[in-house]
């Protein structure tokens, strides 16, 4: 259950008074914002002419989600990432409904719908960027931190779309997608310069430049860099040994998109060097080790309007991933790698052939032609092409009543086929109240790594590994008041088959497990008020059970998340306070790590100078000391204790 | 739990105190304006009872914005706003707004009013170009909007061409 936050000792108090002297502080600059004009036009009496002189605020609103209608989508906006002050994808998702983060200093690993197995890699929520599969297709791993392949700064929206999501994009999008939608060249309209320092001797560079060109061509073009000592860390399995100087990381990136009416081209660049403190696989304690992972990608994509019928959406795309391990064993320095590429095709149809119904139907190719791993003990690469033909009809039957249909299928060189169906009913009582029933099948094949890896001593491959499936029914309800408000209540009810799981760590073996099993009750709500304050909050339930019938690892029952902001001194500045709550969670071994609830509070104000933007963010302000559950791999180290309070503060200059 | 709860109050609370101030306008009141003003520079084939009704689905912020214009009367009608509840009644309308949150019923919308003589306008991007006569939209700080003369001039509807030339898009 959720440890609460007293037992707050006397620093935390001088904390926040120190932080409510910082607001007195900024008065002055609350003062500039006076000069803002008070004279308002009569609208009613209004030219059309005059009103294309007038500047216009947009009215802060509930987004709307491009994902799929038929499922619970939440949605993180560019505003929130500002507001709250988030630096890495990891820490978006955390906000997110029932969804929550363990991190063990090498990789942020996702966990939702009940799963949460602590480093894996896979993961099982299949990652997008502007519509292109980021995960790579060795691991299967989706990069959350700061190997995440675009900087946060750069996302206009983050949608989370919580059940399988087969029907629509095959292997992999198992318990839910994260579909990740970048900013135009518009948005920034000029250029853009960040510095931002942090705790742990962190500091991160950016220089971003977007434009919509007169010739209507809408450019994006950005780098950036950081750098982080980090710390050194203490760990009591260890003989409580301190792993000095060994939690240092480097990321760089490069990004750009260029539009035109019809067509997109985008690419992309992320490389991170991470030192890793725990000393996995049985590493020597306190040695070097350090990961690399490096993720490219370019794609283009084109969209015609075939007749007033038809429309067509073409896209390709080419990535490749680059992993290096470097370790020591018993004194002996050891080199693993992993090499990842892959190109796909996909021809995508919308069709509007037949009154009530809307047609989906396309075909994708997609050849992942190097799946390599070389360690001491085996040099394997594996290829393989996949297949996938797909159709969805969303018909109407009433003005507030709809049917949606779909079916996939998709065929692996070496997996073999599956079909994944879907079935959806929409209905809508009274206007702005939403029903949806839905019951969806996913699938996932075993990754290269599941099926082939071996290391020559604490890992064997498991070439009859096969896919796994799941099925999910939810029941989503969803009130909207105009578009300021929205309250969601889902429950649902998903079971797996051929779960792929592993054997415990020093003779880990990947094997299709029986089925496991999850229930759950989700609540969101949201609001945005007229003075510019804004409520986000949720809270989920989650009852999940491994294939053996026991409570599963990692798997929280409960997860509740705060978001709130609000406008200071004629919104001069804007606060964000932030609390996550996570329950009690059990290891694979049984060990128990205690709940805990986290605060961050982020301060931002526009134009403290000419051009300039500052942010503060104070992340775990009551220096809450937490544990996550660690990986098994990571032996005899059973839990991974988490930052304390911890600063980041972000200048930002823009210019034309 | 006490001191979070008062940096709560504190945060939330404060923003209340402050005084509202005017900069640049709301989105609603100049939607509604742009609305209202499109009514000027359209000619419908007849105004029953001489009437103009221009209608709204699902946002109570654009109809509260319209209500301020009741007092016109434009080409001499009764001007009526209306919130539209049973979607069949579309067709009495003289212009209808579209809106993000009638995204779901627009094909239903658009094949119930097939050629009827109603001004159909958007501020939902995806919309225009799919048979939405007017669609607006926010570029640069300011609202701009296009124009779809087929759509209208299926619908019997003359749009003035002080219209044609205010619109950065005409097509």
């Amino acid at each position: 259950m959720f440890k609460s936050l007293h037992n707050l000792h006397q620093a935390e108090g001088k904390f926040l008074l120190s932080a409510m002297l910082v607001f007195h502080s900024l008065l002055p600059i609350a003062a500039q914002a006076e000069h803002a004009h008070t004279d308002q036009p009569d609208l009613t009496q209004a030219s059309l002419e005059h009103l294309l002189q007038l500047e216009v605020t947009t009215a802060s609103k509930i987004a709307r989600q491009v994902s799929d209608a038929r499922s619970a989508v939440s949605i993180v906006t560019a505003d929130d990432i500002k507001t709250y002050g988030y630096r890495t994808l990891a820490e978006i998702l955390s906000s997110m409904r029932g969804l929550n983060i363990t991190n063990d200093r090498s990789y942020d690993f996702l966990g939702g719908r009940g799963y949460s197995s602590p480093g894996d890699y896979s993961g099982r929520i299949m990652l997008l960027v502007d519509g292109i599969q980021m995960n790579d297709n060795v691991y299967n791993q989706s990069y959350l931190g700061n190997d995440g392949i675009v900087d946060t700064e750069l996302i206009e929206r983050v949608e989370y779309v919580s059940g399988p999501g087969s029907v629509a994009y095959g292997n992999n999008a198992f318990f839910g997608i994260i579909n990740i939608i970048t900013k135009n060249g518009n948005d920034f309209n000029g250029g853009q310069t960040a510095l931002s320092a942090g705790s742990y001797k962190t500091q991160k560079a950016r220089a971003t430049y977007g434009k919509r060109l007169s010739n209507g061509i809408d450019l994006v073009v950005s780098a950036s860099g950081l750098n982080s000592e980090g710390q050194s860390l203490r760990f009591p399995e260890t003989n409580n040994g301190v792993a000095r100087h060994l939690d240092s990381q480097q990321n760089q990136r490069l990004f750009t998109k260029i539009q035109g009416d019809s067509w997109s081209v985008n690419a992309g660049y992320s490389s991170r060097y991470k030192e890793i403190p725990t000393a996995p696989y049985g590493a020597d304690f306190n040695r070097r080790y350090a990961y690399d992972d490096t993720t490219k990608f370019i794609s283009g994509q084109y969209h015609s309007n075939l007749s007033n019928h038809l429309k067509l959406s073409l896209q390709t795309d080419y990535s490749d991933y680059f992993y290096d391990g470097r370790s020591t064993f018993s004194g002996e320095k050891v080199l693993e790698n992993a090499t990842g590429r892959k190109w796909g095709t996909e021809a995508k149809f919308f069709a509007s052939w037949f009154t009530g119904h809307q047609l989906i139907f396309g075909a994708a190719y997609r050849d992942d032609y190097e799946r390599k791993i070389s360690t001491p003990a085996i040099s394997s690469n594996r290829g393989r092409q996949s297949t996938s033909l797909y159709l969805q009809d969303e018909i109407t039957l009433r003005n507030n009543l709809w049917l949606n249909l779909g079916t996939r299928y998709d065929y692996f060189t070496d997996d073999g086929d599956a079909i994944s169906p879907s079935i959806a009913i929409i209905y809508e009582p009274i206007p702005s109240y939403t029903l949806r029933l839905s019951h969806n099948v996913g699938h996932r094949t075993p990754t290269a790594y599941e099926k082939y890896f071996a290391d020559g001593h604490a890992q064997t491959p498991n070439y009859d590994l096969k896919m796994e499936k799941v099925s999910a029914t939810e029941l989503i309800a969803e009130r909207r008041w105009s578009n300021r408000s929205r309250l969601l209540a889902t429950i649902y009810q998903q079971s797996t088959d051929n779960m792929i799981s592993s054997t415990a760590y020093n003779n880990i073996q990947y094997f299709n497990a029986s089925g496991t099993y999850t229930h759950g009750i989700e609540f969101e709500f949201e609001h945005h008020a007229e003075m510019g304050t804004h409520v986000r909050t949720s809270y989920a339930y989650q009852n999940s059970r491994d294939a053996e019938g026991e409570w599963a690892a990692n798997s929280p029952h409960h997860l509740a998340k705060l978001n709130l902001s609000a406008p200071l001194f004629h919104s001069a500045l804007r606060v964000g306070l932030e609390v996550q709550a996570v329950s009690g969670r059990t290891s694979a071994l049984n060990q128990n790590a205690s709940g805990y609830a986290i605060s961050n509070i982020t301060i931002s104000a526009n134009q403290v100078l000419p051009h300039l933007d500052a942010a503060l963010t104070v992340r775990n302000v009551f220096n809450k000391r937490y544990d996550h559950i660690a990986p098994d791999y990571i032996s005899p180290i059973a839990f991974v204790a988490q930052d304390g309070r911890n600063l980041w503060l972000q200048l930002t200059y823009g210019f034309q | 739990m006490r001191r979070l709860a008062c940096l709560i109050v504190a945060l939330v609370g404060l923003p209340f105190v402050s005084i509202g101030i005017a900069g640049p306008l709301p989105e609603y009141a100049m939607k509604a304006a742009f609305v209202y003003n499109f009514t000027l520079f359209t000619e419908w084939p007849t105004l029953p009872n001489n009437t103009l009704k221009i209608c709204t689905l699902e946002s109570d912020a654009l109809k509260h914005e319209l209500e301020k214009f009741r007092i016109h009367q434009p080409h001499g009608a009764t001007l009526l706003i209306s919130k539209i509840s049973n979607i069949e009644a579309i067709k009495d309308c003289q212009a209808l707004y579209l809106s993000e949150e009638d995204k779901q019923r627009i094909p239903v919308i658009l094949s119930l009013l097939e050629n009827a003589p109603v001004l159909t306008i958007t501020d939902v991007p995806e919309l225009m170009g799919k048979g939405v006569m007017i669609g607006i939209k926010t570029d640069n700080k300011r609202i701009v909007f296009e124009v779809n003369t087929l759509a209208a001039k299926k619908s019997n509807l003359y749009l003035s061409s002080k219209l044609l030339s205010l619109a950065k898009v005409v097509y």
